[in-house]
């Protein structure tokens, strides 16, 4: 048969299997659409891979197969703006040749079908930007990836560069092994200085290539690209100083397109983030725990987590570790006290064997108390632009959990469904894409079975790009 | 003798102070979730001498009983947290058998984590040394409120730490030492049957200093054996259950078993036993089949209850959720518990697997009247602590709790 008749054919078969297969509708108690409103009760018509209409009382195609729901709520896929999913931590996630690797892209090293991109799936993480480690200045570009019950997918992966502030880069220094030079920051000036050399060399770059010079340096274009407002420019920075520092080099030199991610401090420097409009990624939040008043040791290690050597318990015991002689860098000692002025995260301590490093407070004696749950509520009140993001570095803290103490520490409830769609959406340039549930949109749909802001709510089922995938069905025993 | 007797006299105003300190109070027009019967919509409890003397509607309590009005709030037990090494200055010795020591000497009753338990309505809470030693020493249950570690005890000896779990070297020669251990308590415990026999026919009595010694360092595991303290052995996976079961038997120890996650292969082991289970923080445990590559993730107390097994689960450390009780209800309903079976998972199992069934986890006539007001349903996470008593007296008001409102300002509405 000639080419010109198969299409015709298959065509005609596409079309007339089009409503029976391709055409389906979730009718659910309510539809939370990402914006902070919804609609109840509300019927999400999914046509192949997008959202085809959404609405209280809207005509279901003759054929369609109906999900009837009606204690379920739906929200749009969630979007975690700033992970480290794929990556095996601390391996293969930082490029140590050299402390600005602006080529360097995530997409090579994450892994697609790794767990933890699975397990976000199934917490109703749609869409992921998988970030390069923390350990350069300049760390790569992240890649987007759209998460999948089994595998992943990359959807993007030249869309924005990594910078990496505070003392996470000063981690090796003075360090070099196994034919790497040594590393240079070793101090938090050193990682500025870093940064800054780099972006001014992208801009005398930039002028010499406009002036007609013909020289071509791949990592110098990619700065470039940054400084020319094509790519967005990640700012990791964790504490306030930080923040205020990611701030200040993105005026010196004009960066127009900036997103800072980590941002456990960002309370206080709210005031500031709101006039510059600089959006924030806040995350992972932990709890309220207070630490280093009566020093880590007066909270021993875990009861559930795993047991290992003598060694590895010795990671998580601040006091028993020689700080300097790891890190190359000294902590002043916490003052005794009654204030609230540490909070770690035993998770990232873990990663990078030491608890103020992991969290960004490297000199917590002179550091502002402010936990970083409380975070949301003060960007919110401050009218800062931010969502969450950093979920899943431990099982069962998802993504939603953020927005649900955020909302148990005074954030309004209909806030906290946009800090983890429309609001990241916006901000990584998706919101035609996907983060909303809106006719045209990507069909990703969380399909819960009540509200999902209560704790006792589970995920019944996962919708990506028009799939639906029943969880009910895949954890039964 | 004249200190005799000032010891007495001290126990004797001690007992009367505190008997005039136990404010009554009649709690008003609370919802109530007794645990272990039907939820009051709208109810009163009475609290007399400490104890919870009434709940229902319109209670009849004498007149000079001051009232405490709780429209709007709920009522629960305090939660109870069956295990956990927080509060102590480190969790583990360094020697690997301590039968010797206990947490008494360990516990800060100013520390942090007291006052988190009441500001997040634990009120009872069993404190255990840590996995990493053999024999990690004697444990003991406390109330966060109180001056002194005595103030604050409920059980003073609750139970002598045992773990299964290698922290060097390989499970065998971990559970060698151990039954060494026991196996010299028992001989000692023999031996001295045999002196005090042999004493109590010839009427020799003799002054041996190195057994005097040796009594100190051994009389814990002695009373382990004479069943006079339960023993809990900390279990990692299913085939520490079988040899924890091994030395239960062999040993006739009264055990209790503190299970973490990979213990789901040996559940089925415990169905026919009469042994108190408690699961550790960790309720979901993620496993890849390595043949397909397929994810599994089991449901820990899911595969308990199926086997038959009763439990009770306690709250961690770490991030955000399985930090709170609360939470780790809620968890076991989204796993697709009964709410009733998911509150019980963190009151009255907890306080049964500790030996206080009769006198705590629940909000029943007779029982000690710990009891929280939260400001909504504490399992859908939106509820703080308001009010908490412990034995009648007022442990924690969110009113004078200065961090959280500086932390939440009017969030805690």
């Amino acid at each position: 048969m000639k080419p010109i008749g198969w299409i015709v054919l298959v065509g005609f078969l596409f079309l007339g299997c089009l409503p029976a297969q391709d055409v389906w509708a979730l009718k659910v108690g309510r539809a939370h659409l990402g914006d902070g409103t919804s609609i109840a009760p509300a019927i999400v018509i999914v046509s192949g891979e997008r959202i085809q209409a959404i609405g209280e009382k809207i005509a279901v195609p003759k054929g369609a197969k109906v999900f009837d729901l009606p204690q379920a709520e739906v929200t749009p896929g969630f979007i975690d703006g700033a992970s480290q999913f794929g990556l095996i931590r601390g391996e293969l996630d930082n490029e140590e040749r050299s402390e600005v690797t602006p080529t360097v892209r995530a997409a090579s090293f994450v892994d697609l079908a790794s767990f933890d991109l699975r397990r976000a799936f199934r917490s109703g993480t749609t869409t992921v930007v998988v970030h390069p480690g923390s350990r350069n200045v300049v760390g790569g570009q992240p890649t987007l990836v759209r998460t999948g019950a089994e595998v992943s997918q990359t959807l993007a992966d030249t869309f924005g560069v990594r910078v990496s502030l505070g003392l996470d880069p000063t981690i090796n220094a003075g360090r070099g092994g196994q034919g790497m030079p040594p590393r240079r920051p070793n101090s938090r000036m050193g990682v500025i200085f870093e940064a800054r050399r780099a972006f001014t060399r992208a801009r005398d770059y930039a002028d010499a290539r406009a002036k007609g010079a013909g020289i071509v340096d791949v990592e110098l274009e990619t700065l470039a690209a940054a400084l020319a407002g094509k790519l967005t420019v990640f700012w990791q920075a964790e504490s306030a100083k930080d923040i205020y520092t990611a701030m200040r080099i993105a005026k010196e030199f004009g960066i127009s397109r900036n997103v800072i991610v980590g941002a456990q401090e960002a309370g206080l420097a709210a005031a500031e983030l709101e006039r510059t409009r600089t959006p924030v990624l806040v995350g992972p939040l932990f709890h309220l725990e207070r630490r280093g008043g009566r020093g880590p040791r007066s909270t021993p290690e875990s009861e559930g987590e795993p047991l290992g050597s003598a060694a590895e318990s010795s990671r998580h015991d601040h006091e028993g570790h020689d700080h300097a002689a790891d890190h190359g860098h000294e902590h002043p000692s916490a003052e005794p006290s009654n204030q609230w002025p540490l909070y770690v995260d035993e998770e990232s301590a873990l990663l990078h064997g030491c608890n103020c490093c992991a969290a960004g407070f490297p000199n917590f004696a002179v550091l502002e108390p402010l936990p970083p749950a409380v975070t949301p509520e003060r960007l919110f009140r401050a009218k800062a632009p931010f969502a969450l993001a950093g979920g899943e570095l431990e099982p069962g803290q998802t993504l939603l959990d953020f927005a649900r103490f955020a909302v148990r520490l005074g954030l309004p409830r209909e806030r906290a469904i946009p800090l983890l769609t429309s609001e990241p959406a916006r901000f990584l340039g998706l919101a035609d894409r996907t983060g909303s549930l809106k006719a045209g949109l990507s069909a990703d749909i969380v399909v819960f079975d009540g509200d999902p802001l209560l704790a006792t709510t589970g995920v019944r089922a996962v919708v990506s790009a028009g799939k639906l995938v029943d969880l009910r069905e895949e954890t039964k025993p | 003798m004249k200190s005799f007797t000032s010891i007495g006299l001290f126990t004797l105003v001690s007992v009367l102070s505190n008997g005039s300190t136990a404010q009554d109070l009649l709690i008003r027009e609370a919802r109530i979730v007794p645990v272990d019967g039907a939820e009051i919509p709208t109810g009163d409890i009475y609290i007399k001498d400490g104890k919870i003397a009434g709940i229902g509607k319109d209670l009849q309590v004498p007149a000079e009983v001051p009232t405490l009005p709780a429209v709007g709030l709920v009522a629960y037990p305090g939660f109870v947290l069956a295990h956990t090494s927080s509060g102590m200055d480190a969790a583990n010795e360094q020697v690997p058998i301590t039968p010797y020591v206990s947490v008494v000497d360990s516990l800060d009753p100013a520390s942090n984590f007291f006052e988190d338990c009441q500001r997040d309505g634990v009120l009872t809470i069993g404190v255990f040394p840590g996995e990493r030693t053999i024999i990690g020493g004697m444990g003991r249950v406390v109330q966060p409120a109180g001056i002194l570690v005595e103030d604050m005890t409920v059980i003073p000896d609750a139970g002598l730490k045992l773990s299964m779990i290698p922290a060097q070297g390989s499970r065998a020669s971990h559970l060698a030492k151990l039954r060494a251990a026991l196996d010299e308590a028992q001989k000692y415990w023999k031996d001295l049957q045999a002196k005090a026999k042999d004493q109590k026919e010839t009427g020799n009595v003799s002054l041996d200093l190195e057994a005097f010694r040796a009594e100190r360092r051994k009389s814990a595991l002695v009373r382990l054996l004479k069943k006079e303290i339960p023993a809990i052995i900390a279990c990692e996976n299913g085939g520490d259950i079988q040899r924890a079961l091994e030395l239960i038997d062999q040993y006739q120890l009264n055990a209790k078993l503190y299970c973490l996650p990979g213990t789901w292969r040996g559940a089925h082991l415990l169905a026919k036993r009469e042994i108190p289970v408690l699961l550790s923080a960790d309720l979901e445990i993620e496993e890849v089949d390595p043949e397909t590559g397929k994810d599994v993730v089991r449901i820990v107390p899911r595969i308990f209850q199926e086997a038959g097994v009763k439990f009770a689960v306690v709250s961690g450390q770490g991030s955000l959720g399985r930090r709170y009780l609360w939470y780790q209800a809620a968890s076991l309903i989204r796993y697709g518990f009964k709410r009733e079976d998911a509150l019980r998972a963190v009151t009255l199992a907890p306080a049964e697997f500790l030996g206080l069934g009769a006198k705590k986890g629940s909000l029943t006539v007779g029982k000690d009247a710990d009891i929280v007001l939260f400001t909504d349903d504490p399992i859908g996470g939106m509820a703080w602590v308001d009010r908490a008593f412990i034995r009648g007296q007022k442990a924690y008001d969110r009113r004078k709790d200065p961090r959280l409102s500086d932390l939440i300002g009017g969030a805690a509405k």
